[in-house]
């Protein structure tokens, strides 16, 4: 193996540098846990199970009809559904093809409906709906009356009840329609241009006997922008009671995503302030303490030359940087997908990974630089230890009470792409000169990288 | 055989080495002595290419280690008088490491490790940490990773310093050998006596100046005097007059000694037997009086 591969390969395998991947997957994993521990997320938030349906009163007898449908509103079938009185089974049933039950049992002040599907469980109070209900029908003589329940994730875009309607639109493009009444509906979807009926989608499956619903299940193309979805009632008959027209907001993430993607990054900036230190570790490691105890004087003594010795161990350790970056991203999608189900979508995956990147190979950068121009490894890590302070603690706080100085924060600091990345994860509108920002980014790389080299070139070992 | 050619060197502002030139050949030990910070270290560490000259050339076995490092250094081997190596990792872990950059396989550097720490007398300390070595450990262990490429050329940097009689002989018996085997030994020392013993020709530098490149038989002729040194049983003032029609008396206390011994021996004996006569013997200078002639100019 040629001397320039050999060390390369001798620099990446180190102990440190794996160590280093190792406690970046832990950090991801942790930062994962951490932020459902901070979202109060429970299983039941996330579970692959969902539950919508009514209840109705009639006599002495509730009927429970419902529909039992996945996170991505996909039916599901076969699961198991009873009705349970002070604890006892007094009903059970499976789910349908299409997911739909309807159980029907006296009435008692202890009835929970239960659903249960592999593992998972899903749970309703149906006494106290009935409850409820039944308040409202000792004033009233109505001769059906129907309560709405419904125990699902937050793995949806839109979750409403509109005029005995559920809609439901489970991971951005299933929709998941149930109702208690003979209807057809249009949907319209509004684009953030306000221009109002760009699609719309008549569903006429509702048009059926009371007892006998079916639920809808749809995979509808919901074009980027829309943020409304306009709900309209069409007229099948004339007898019809009009529910008229809503709109309801439409995000074109789940719930959940929302939620996740408000403390992850959160998290990950925070991370991201104490990260670098590593690199810094592993750029004392490789390249400041060899060169400090005059080990690299020794290995300089092989067939190796002094520019190649750098070029391996520089690439090296950014190899490691840009391994370590991907991993504190992919580990907390990673395991936000083992746990929930949740999806992270691989762009806002990528632009996480710019951001540590960068943040990773400019520390790297200016580590190399320090260690380059003096041969003290110790005062080398001293000085990389305070650049990060001064740079992510210090110049930021300054920022805070200074607002002038916080716009040119933007493009001084180092990563400070990063800006801009977390304005396009979080979708808000900042006002920030992309081109200028990159420029900054590289150059926080490549300007110590090359002063490093050059430094490293001139001077004796 | 290391060819210098008018090498010099500045660090920062200081010239440390100025026009250096000088070989050694092949199966020939060149002695390089100087004092402290006259440019020993800096010139060897130039030869073994971890330090660049400002001017002029090196050439191991032709090949420059300027322009060519990589393949000038598979032809020399670095002893350094300092331990430069990570202390913390385990003998033949390191000489393993070392060896890859020969592009020596692990296997194979394992069994030359081995092999080597045998003929340089660590047999047994292979898994030691290396802080845990003694001085001469360290260099013995330096010596080994030396000769990792086989080379034909040899920097010994200040290697006997510390190093206790059985070190110093090792070294010097190893030396011996590589002359013998062909090779070329650059062998720089504070130990003159030991420089004297082995070396075939000797470098003097000074302030980064070579002053002098000497053949031993050359120093030989100047280190050998023509002054008697007689030590008696007794003495009075009438030895000196004695002894002045042979030279220029001196005496100090019972040991009288003649420079520029002119005359016969046998007579003087007999002359001065009345003062019991113990042990007559001929005065030597040493490399270290040369060394210091040459510095001071009176060679």
């Amino acid at each position: 193996m040629r001397p320039f591969i050999y060390d390369f390969k001798k620099t990446f395998l180190r102990l440190t540098s794996i160590s280093l991947l190792f406690l970046f997957i832990l950090s991801g994993v942790g930062i994962a846990f951490e932020t459902f521990h901070l979202m109060h997320i429970t299983p039941a938030r996330y579970e692959n199970l969902n539950v919508e349906g009514y209840a109705c009163l009639s006599g002495n007898k509730v009927s429970v009809y419902g529909i039992a449908f996945n996170n991505n509103g996909k039916p599901i079938s076969s699961a198991l559904v009873c009705v349970l009185s002070s604890g006892n089974v007094v009903a059970s049933t499976r789910t349908s093809a299409n997911g739909f039950f309807n159980l029907t049992v006296n009435y008692s002040p202890y009835l929970f409906l239960l659903v249960k599907y592999n593992s998972l469980e899903r749970n309703v109070n149906i006494s106290s709906i009935v409850g409820e209900l039944q308040n409202n029908v000792n004033s009233q003589v109505v001769s059906v009356t129907i309560y709405p329940f419904s125990n699902t994730s937050c793995f949806y875009n839109v979750n409403v009840w509109w005029g005995r309607i559920q809609v439901s639109i489970m991971c951005q493009d299933n929709l998941v329609i149930f109702s208690s009444k003979n209807v057809n509906i249009s949907m319209k979807l509004v684009h953030s241009s306000g221009i109002v009926g760009h699609k719309t989608v008549v569903l006429k499956q509702i048009n059926l006997y009371l007892k006998k619903f079916t639920p809808v299940y749809a995979t509808i193309e919901i074009p980027q922008g829309v943020n409304c979805i306009v709900l309209e009632q069409i007229n099948s008959s004339p007898n019809n009671q009009q529910i008229g027209l809503n709109n309801f907001n439409y995000i074109k993430n789940t719930a959940i995503y929302c939620d996740t993607m408000n403390y992850f990054p959160t998290l990950f900036k925070l991370f991201m302030l104490f990260l670098p230190y590593t690199i810094i570790y592993l750029a004392y490691i490789s390249f400041s303490r060899p060169r400090s105890i005059g080990e690299m004087e020794f290995i300089l003594a092989r067939p190796i030359t002094k520019r190649k010795i750098f070029i391996s161990r520089f690439f090296s350790n950014a190899l490691i940087a840009v391994l370590s970056s991907v991993l504190i991203v992919l580990a907390p999608a990673i395991t936000f997908n083992a746990i929930a189900g949740l999806h992270i979508p691989l762009q806002v995956i990528f632009l996480l990974v710019l951001i540590s990147m960068s943040l990773l190979l400019t520390y790297l950068s200016i580590t190399y630089m320090y260690s380059s121009i003096i041969k003290s490894s110790g005062t080398v890590q001293g000085l990389g230890i305070f650049t990060l302070l001064f740079l992510e603690v210090i110049l930021p706080l300054i920022g805070i009470s200074n607002s002038t100085y916080e716009t040119l924060m933007q493009y001084i600091t180092p990563a400070s792409i990063s800006c801009y990345i977390y304005s396009l994860i979080n979708g808000c509108n900042v006002r920030i000169n992309v081109g200028l920002e990159i420029t900054s980014t590289l150059l926080w790389i490549i300007i110590p990288a090359i002063i490093s080299y050059l430094e490293f070139k001139i001077r004796d070992v | 055989m290391i060819v210098i050619e008018r090498i010099s060197k500045r660090f920062g502002s200081r010239k440390v080495l100025d026009n250096v030139s000088f070989d050694v050949k092949d199966g020939e030990i060149a002695g390089f002595v100087g004092l402290n910070g006259a440019g020993k270290t800096t010139t060897i560490r130039i030869l073994a290419g971890v330090l660049t000259p400002n001017s002029g050339d090196v050439l191991i076995d032709d090949i420059s280690i300027v322009k060519e490092k990589e393949k000038a250094s598979m032809h020399v081997g670095w002893v350094p008088e300092l331990p430069l190596f990570d202390p913390n990792a385990k003998a033949l872990d390191y000489f393993v490491f070392i060896a890859g950059y020969y592009g020596i396989s692990k296997s194979d550097a394992l069994s030359l490790g081995k092999r080597l720490f045998e003929e340089v007398g660590l047999a047994g300390r292979e898994k030691d940490k290396l802080r845990n070595y003694s001085q001469g450990m360290k260099r013995r262990f330096l010596l080994a990773v030396s000769l990792i490429s086989d080379p034909k050329n040899f920097l010994f940097d200040e290697v006997l310093n510390g190093l206790d009689p059985e070190g110093i002989q090792f070294f010097r018996d190893m030396a011996l050998k590589f002359k013998k085997e062909g090779k070329s030994v650059l062998f720089s020392s504070h130990i003159l006596s030991e420089v004297e013993s082995i070396a075939d020709k000797v470098i003097f530098i000074h302030q980064g100046k070579i002053l002098r490149i000497m053949e031993m038989n050359e120093i030989r002729k100047i280190v050998k005097s023509n002054d008697l040194k007689i030590i008696l049983g007794k003495v009075d003032d009438n030895v000196l007059s004695i002894a002045k029609s042979f030279g220029k008396p001196e005496l100090n206390g019972n040991t009288l000694i003649i420079h520029d011994f002119n005359g016969e021996l046998s007579e003087l004996s007999s002359k001065l037997s009345p003062y019991e006569v113990l042990e007559v013997s001929r005065l030597k200078n040493s490399l270290e009086d040369v060394f210091f002639k040459i510095i001071n100019g009176e060679l």
